[in-house]
């Protein structure tokens, strides 16, 4: 019963519109955590049972919508607790008063947790918090000031969403490096014979399992330890992203221009292509390297 | 600084009858009713209908000060983060206030303070803060009731 229950959550998850691609994250986690307070009190009538402890039960008096009273007619707290919470609670939100462009004016100063968090208070603040001006402003801030003329066909959300997914598995990918898992490598490509890899050494390699060779030997020589990333800029289309960066090691070799291709394919992201190459510097330090990035 | 008698002065009459003699240099921040003292409407009495004498008054201070070349920054940054340590009702008025009469500073001053109050917080947390209601659509209503009976599942497999 429980395994059916936790496949049926897990779809559920997986299925929360826009929050996929963000769902892994831990705050979502907490976020749903926090939510529980909330949805303890659904009508689902058999969560109620499940809930029992009166807190929960009681939450349901905290609020003062009629249709949820409607809704919940056998939830009777009663007494003196639930009457305090209802007199605390009186009177229409000050938020929710507002007109529409002053809450996305005060949005648009909010994070991206935060406005997650306040999209799970209610139906109102959901609709303004999913307001496509607050999350293209949030794209903004969060990476880059690129792809201003765009205009992404699920809205800023979902490709907020999308390139926070395709920026995270970037990052992964650069982990996989630093600790030399050739087995995680091996997860992190598409196994096809068209991916390629052209290695900042200059070689380059075709093909799933010649590219996987290329890292074998790699990771046997290369004494990587810490990399900085930085400038990383993704592009997202329905199942193909691209990734470019500057990756700077804390060695000697100077940084390396790095450009990656990813396929989505069977709900999660492949790397289907890595270009590394060093930048040359003539004659200059890393001093002057740096003013040119 | 001039005379006192060499500044124009605007006379504003808030919604609940209370006269307020502010001087133009901080009455033009008012972007909204600009027009209605420039176009020689000066000395007559403007009326604010929709705010209150309290929260005009504390706009007023918030013009003025900011009107006032001479105050330092240190200072004006300090008055500001005062300025906004009020109750949630007033800061919503001022809010009302500063988007009616077009104080842009003012604005992005309080929905800051807002957004700073949201920040970090859950939405049990926020619902409290701002007096949310947790109403949701039947359908929003039910992904959360899944998601909900996924958190809980570990809590109760044995029910």
């Amino acid at each position: 019963m429980s395994s059916k229950v936790a496949k049926l959550g897990l779809a559920a998850i997986l299925a929360y519109g826009i929050f996929d691609g963000v769902t892994y994250t831990s705050f979502f986690v907490l976020a749903f955590l926090g939510y529980e307070k909330s949805t303890g009190k659904n009508p689902a009538a058999n969560l109620q049972a499940l809930l029992g402890p009166f807190d929960f039960a009681c939450a349901g008096e905290k609020s003062i919508n009629r249709t949820r009273e409607e809704m919940t007619p056998s939830l009777n707290c009663g007494g003196e607790i639930g009457e305090i919470t209802v007199e605390r609670h009186t009177g229409a939100s000050m938020m929710e008063q507002l007109v529409p462009e002053i809450t996305t004016h005060a949005l648009s100063y909010l994070d991206y947790p935060s406005l997650c968090r306040l999209s799970m208070t209610n139906s109102h603040m959901r609709k303004a918090a999913n307001d496509d001006n607050a999350w293209k402003a949030l794209y903004h801030k969060d990476f880059t000031l690129e792809q201003d003329s765009l205009t992404p066909i699920n809205g800023w959300k979902a490709y907020y969403a999308a390139t926070r997914a395709i920026v995270n598995t970037n990052v992964e990918f650069f982990r996989i490096i630093t600790e030399r898992s050739l087995p995680a490598m091996g997860q992190f490509w598409l196994n096809v014979d068209y991916v390629k890899c052209f290695h900042a050494t200059g070689e380059s390699f075709t093909g799933y399992n010649a590219v996987m060779e290329s890292w074998q030997l790699a990771f046997s020589w290369e004494n990587v330890a810490d990399f900085q990333i930085r400038d990383v800029r993704a592009r997202v289309l329905t199942d193909m992203a691209w990734v470019t960066m500057k990756a700077y090691l804390n060695m000697e070799t100077g940084p390396f221009n790095v450009t990656n291709v990813y396929e989505f394919y069977n709900g999660r992201w492949y790397m289907v292509h890595h270009h590394s190459s060093a930048m040359l510097i003539h004659g200059g330090g890393e001093q002057q390297f740096l003013q040119q990035a | 600084m001039s005379s006192t008698e060499a500044k124009k002065m605007v006379v504003l009459k808030s919604f609940d009858g209370v006269t307020f003699e502010v001087e133009e240099s901080v009455a033009v921040q008012f972007e909204s009713i600009r027009h209605m003292f420039e176009d020689n409407l000066a000395g007559s009495v403007i009326p604010l209908s929709n705010i209150k004498s309290e929260i005009l008054s504390k706009v007023i201070d918030y013009c003025k000060r900011h009107a006032d070349d001479t105050t330092d920054e240190e200072d004006l940054k300090a008055f500001d983060a005062d300025f906004v340590k009020v109750e949630h009702g007033t800061l919503f008025d001022i809010i009302r206030a500063a988007n009616y009469l077009n104080i842009k500073s003012l604005l992005d001053l309080t929905c800051q303070t807002v957004a700073d109050m949201i920040k970090g917080k859950t939405p049990a947390e926020i619902r409290e803060l701002f007096n949310i209601s947790d109403e949701f659509t039947p359908e929003e209503e039910e992904e959360a009731s899944i998601i909900t009976r996924f958190i809980y599942m570990d809590r109760y497999a044995d029910c």
